[in-house]
């Protein structure tokens, strides 16, 4: 269907003319009807006019450039492909001479000169004025008067079609279509209604415009047709241009890459998409302002500016300039005084450099489109993407400077510790710094050191000895990592209860820490049990490396870590956060009854209960030196029906190394029952054990009206085992029998002070003696005795009880 | 350099370029955080600035090229794949790439701001589309010490 016209317009080139697939397929109107059948068509045409110019004579150009296709694609892609060709109009060579801007990873910086013969003119197809949002779409129509300029699909096709080019790179061919569409833009220049009249509608930096997108993004779905065939159409026609300027030496980074596809759908598809659009545009805009000399200032959106300073940084030149009002018409010169306006700063790529070179007191116009940018910190406003700018008038400088280098000043390179921001940001937030992390705190206390030497002089001393007590504390991160900081010595052992008041379950800050050193699972098995009696964590943890929208998912919290810091530091070392009261993170202790922890199989773990204290056994004169023994018992171990092997008392072992505040060490001297919460007590072998970091707290006596019954206070008579064959050493038990002898062998008697019940007693006299504790004189001593007694029971028939009273 | 009459403007400040690239990055997150898309002015803008190391990064970005490394100890670094398959370590502190791009156009001819590496850094941050790796110590120490300041 297609059918091929050929016209001679020069001896040495050839023109083809492309089918009427163009007529039905690129007007306008006919756009979203393009089917596959016009591609099918024009790719046919395509190999038919690339067959043919086998057989047609050829004059090959002595120097062509092997990459021509950076060239005749950017030509390709600046001629509008909406054309229709009609009619004849003028035939005048126009040459059109654009540098490449910015090269691309393999495009090389030629000058390329096209040339042109004009043949036909295009049908006056009605212009599209459509309202504009942004740069992009305004150097659309810089190109073409449609609204939606052609995108090439730069994948397939540029790859494809630099074969077939490369097949016939010796090839003559002209460019018929460009000089059309070069007049449609002229034509169009003249008409009213310029099309190249835009708002100003740079890209500012402060309202997201996001409009721009929707725009840009719509026009390309109406430009896919038949882009591909016409490309390649185009090529086809297109005159070898001549490598004026020979190949800049490349830069390490260009060479050895071959062509890639960009990803399709992605940024830089995109961005190469509009850098080629735009640098058609360019080329397009130079061509014509050279060709016409007329400027037509009064538009709006032309900036102009008569330019004050002149800095070079990176190749880039930064102008700073002043606004002008644009002069009046046909007196270029004349530079009215404009009112104060502030200064703009204006940034041109070497490209436009080469060709302005601004030098101060120059005038300057700038055609839009450009970009304007508000640079925070800066007081000027930037002007970008200045490619469309025109020196209007010269200053006397420029008349006797040659060089543009030479004029600008060199800025100094720029110190490498420069980041640009955000790096900066991404850092205080991914990476919390080691010296500002936030701990929530479980108080704990422990002794002073763990090493024998200093338990021995606790106990030797006691408490309210000179040695101290360490205050201690257990922290947990965000991250699930514990540690245990040593702070400094506890002025009294009150002071314990001020601090887990004010630091408990608080997130702190932990200033000045130093590291002791880093314990394992193994040698610590008390404190392990404690950290794992915290795990896993009522939180998500955060984790190394995760980016912060992987914080949000529930991730399994894995083991419990098997190793820990100790730390040590001051009091004032903690500052507890003034943000949430109680942190996240804190695991308070889950009270357990007795029996519940009685039943539990573990051998060995940590846990918290409240119990009542029937019995104290000290192991030294004074509780709080030595040892302490306890009998405890609470309602759920004494329930009417306890079954086996239950029993109805445990034993607590108290050590030294467990804080008692004088409260709680008052309860205990005194013979009645009390009943206090032991927190993060050891139980190991059936038995429990206050040791480090377990905490003794009286409690009071009514119960709690939240807390459930089983922890209630006991309001029957205790009920205790009855002695049997499976007791345990140190439990209380009851016993009844007959008494049926004494053991007179080992039965003693002995006087004993009345007042303080020593049986340290001096003897003064025969009848008086002297108490040395209590430093009295006695005149009758009290008489202790101690004998053991046989017991019968009737439970026991083949055992001996003995009973010391 | 003034022009005549009372007006008086002040001089230049040192450098710009720095402060257009930051506002750029800034920008591109912004507009990233609320529409998930880089419109197409800002990308004429960044390659208006950065000239051509710009659609070299954007490609690179694309491919998801960029990797944060971090380690235990706290140390992070940027890691980029180039589009020779080779990995370039890039600083978070400091703005370096050991590719030569950098050190011919950046250090040596002072003619760009950066390699499309380091570009690439900057876009995939602000985008948030970094990959995100954690290393060992161990081998946090052996790619810095192997990587050819």
């Amino acid at each position: 269907m297609s059918s091929r016209k050929r016209k001679k317009y020069s001896t040495d080139i050839k023109c083809v003319y492309f089918p009427d697939e163009l007529d039905h397929s690129l007007l306008k109107a006919g756009k979203e009807k393009d089917t596959a059948l016009s591609v099918a068509s024009s790719i046919k045409s395509w190999e038919k006019c690339g067959d043919s110019f086998l057989n047609t004579p050829i004059t090959k150009k002595t120097t062509s450039s092997g990459k021509t296709l950076s060239a005749i694609r950017k030509l390709s892609q600046a001629l509008a492909f909406d054309t229709c060709v009609t009619e004849h109009t003028e035939e005048e060579p126009l040459h059109i001479a654009w540098s490449d801007s910015d090269k691309s990873e393999d495009e090389t910086k030629d000058l390329h000169v096209l040339q042109v013969v004009p043949k036909k003119r295009f049908l006056k197809t009605p212009r599209y004025v459509a309202p504009f949002h942004s740069y992009t779409s305004a150097l659309d129509l810089l190109t073409d008067n449609y609204e939606e300029p052609p995108v090439i699909d730069t994948d397939s096709d540029i790859v494809q079609s630099e074969e077939e080019v490369e097949r016939d790179s010796g090839q003559l061919i002209s460019d018929c279509d460009s000089n059309v569409s070069n007049e449609t833009l002229e034509e169009t220049t003249s008409k009213s209604t310029n099309p190249l009249e835009l708002e100003i509608s740079g890209y500012e930096s402060d309202d997201a415009n996001n409009t721009m997108t929707s725009s840009t993004m719509n026009c390309d779905e109406g430009r896919q047709r038949s882009v591909s065939h016409w490309v390649r159409s185009a090529q086809a026609l297109l005159q070898t241009p001549q490598k004026v300027t020979e190949k800049q030496s490349k830069t390490p980074e260009d060479s050895a890459k071959k062509r890639r596809k960009f990803q399709s759908g992605g940024l830089a598809e995109r961005l190469h998409r509009l850098q080629c659009r735009q640098r058609s545009a360019i080329s397009f805009w130079r061509h014509k302002s050279v060709s016409e000399n007329s400027t037509a200032v009064d538009r709006p959106g032309v900036l102009v500016l008569e330019v004050l300073e002149v800095q070079e940084e990176c190749s880039m030149r930064l102008v700073l300039c002043e606004r002008r009002t644009p002069p009046a018409e046909g007196h270029h010169d004349d530079q009215a005084p404009s009112e104060k306006r502030a200064p703009l700063l204006v940034l041109f790529n070497k490209e436009t450099v080469a060709q302005l070179n601004p030098l101060p007191k120059d005038v300057i116009h700038i055609y839009p489109p450009w970009q304007s940018l508000s640079v925070e910190g800066v007081d000027y406003d930037i002007i970008l993407n200045t490619h469309f700018s025109q020196k209007v008038s010269f200053s006397a400088e420029s008349a006797v400077t040659s060089l543009p280098s030479l004029t600008a000043p060199k800025r100094t390179p720029y110190s490498l510790d420069k980041v640009f921001g955000l790096l900066e940001g991404c850092m205080t937030t991914e990476e919390p710094n080691k010296q500002d992390v936030h701990f929530p705190i479980r108080d704990s206390i422990t002794g002073a050191g763990h090493c024998q030497s200093l338990l021995d002089a606790i106990e030797a001393l006691g408490q309210a000895g000179s040695v101290g007590r360490l205050l201690c504390v257990l922290v947990q991160d965000s991250y699930g990592m514990f540690s245990m900081v040593q702070l400094h010595l506890l002025a009294s052992t009150d002071d314990l209860h001020k601090y887990s008041q004010m630091w408990q379950g608080r997130t702190c800050l932990l200033r000045n820490i130093k590291v002791v050193q880093r314990v394992t699972r193994e040698r610590h098995t008390r404190l392990f049990g404690l950290i794992d009696s915290l795990w896993p964590p009522l939180v998500p943890l955060k984790y190394h490396g995760g980016t912060a929208s992987l914080q949000n998912e529930s991730r399994a919290a894995g083991p419990p870590p098997s190793f820990c810091y100790l730390l040590c530091g001051q009091e004032s070392s903690v500052e507890p956060s003034e943000n949430q009261p109680v942190s996240p993170l804190y695991f308070p202790p889950t009270k357990q009854t007795l029996k519940e922890l009685m039943q539990k199989e573990q051998k060995f773990c940590r846990c918290s209960f409240v119990a009542t204290v029937l019995y104290n056994k000290k192991q030294a004169a004074k509780v709080g030196q030595g040892n302490l023994w306890l009998a405890l018992t609470d309602p759920s171990l004494q329930e009417e029906q306890l079954e086996r092997p239950l029993r109805r008392t445990v034993t607590l072992c108290v050590n030294t190394s467990c804080v008692l505040t004088s409260s709680v060490l008052e309860a205990l001297n005194s013979s009645s029952v009390c009943r206090m919460s032991f927190i993060d007590v050891v139980k190991e072998h059936g038995m429990f054990v206050c040791a480090e970091q377990s905490v003794i707290k009286l409690c009071p006596l009514e119960p709690d009206p939240t807390v459930s019954s089983s922890l209630g206070s006991l309001d029957q008579p205790v009920r205790l085992d009855v002695l049997d064959s499976e007791v345990t050493p140190s439990s209380l038990c009851v016993v009844s029998g007959v008494i049926v002898g004494v053991d007179e062998n080992t039965a003693y008697s002995w006087p004993a002070c009345n007042y303080c019940g020593s049986d340290h007693l001096e003897m003064l006299t025969q009848q008086r003696f002297h108490c040395v504790s209590c430093k009295s004189i006695l005149d009758k001593p009290e008489t202790k005795a101690q004998l053991e007694v046989i017991l019968s029971q009737s439970s026991l028939k083949d055992c001996t009880v003995k009973i010391k009273v | 350099m003034f022009t005549s009459g009372e007006r008086v403007f002040r001089k230049m400040r040192s450098s710009f370029l720095p402060s257009v690239a930051k506002q750029l990055f800034k920008d591109i997150q912004k507009i990233w955080k609320e529409t998930s898309q880089i419109p197409d002015d800002l990308l004429i803008a960044l390659k208006f600035v950065f000239g051509p190391s710009a659609l070299q990064a954007l490609d690179l970005v694309d491919q998801r090229s960029v990797t944060c490394l971090s380690s235990p100890s706290g140390r992070q670094t940027f890691q980029v794949t180039g589009g020779s398959g080779r990995m370039y370590i890039c600083l978070v502190s400091c703005h370096f790439c050991p590719c030569p791009a950098f050190a011919y156009t950046v250090l040596r001819r002072n003619e760009g701001l950066l390699c499309k590496h380091l570009l690439a850094v900057y876009l995939s941050q602000a985008m948030g589309v970094m990959q995100q790796e954690t290393v060992s110590d161990q081998e946090m120490t052996t790619l810095l010490s192997a990587t050819s300041f």
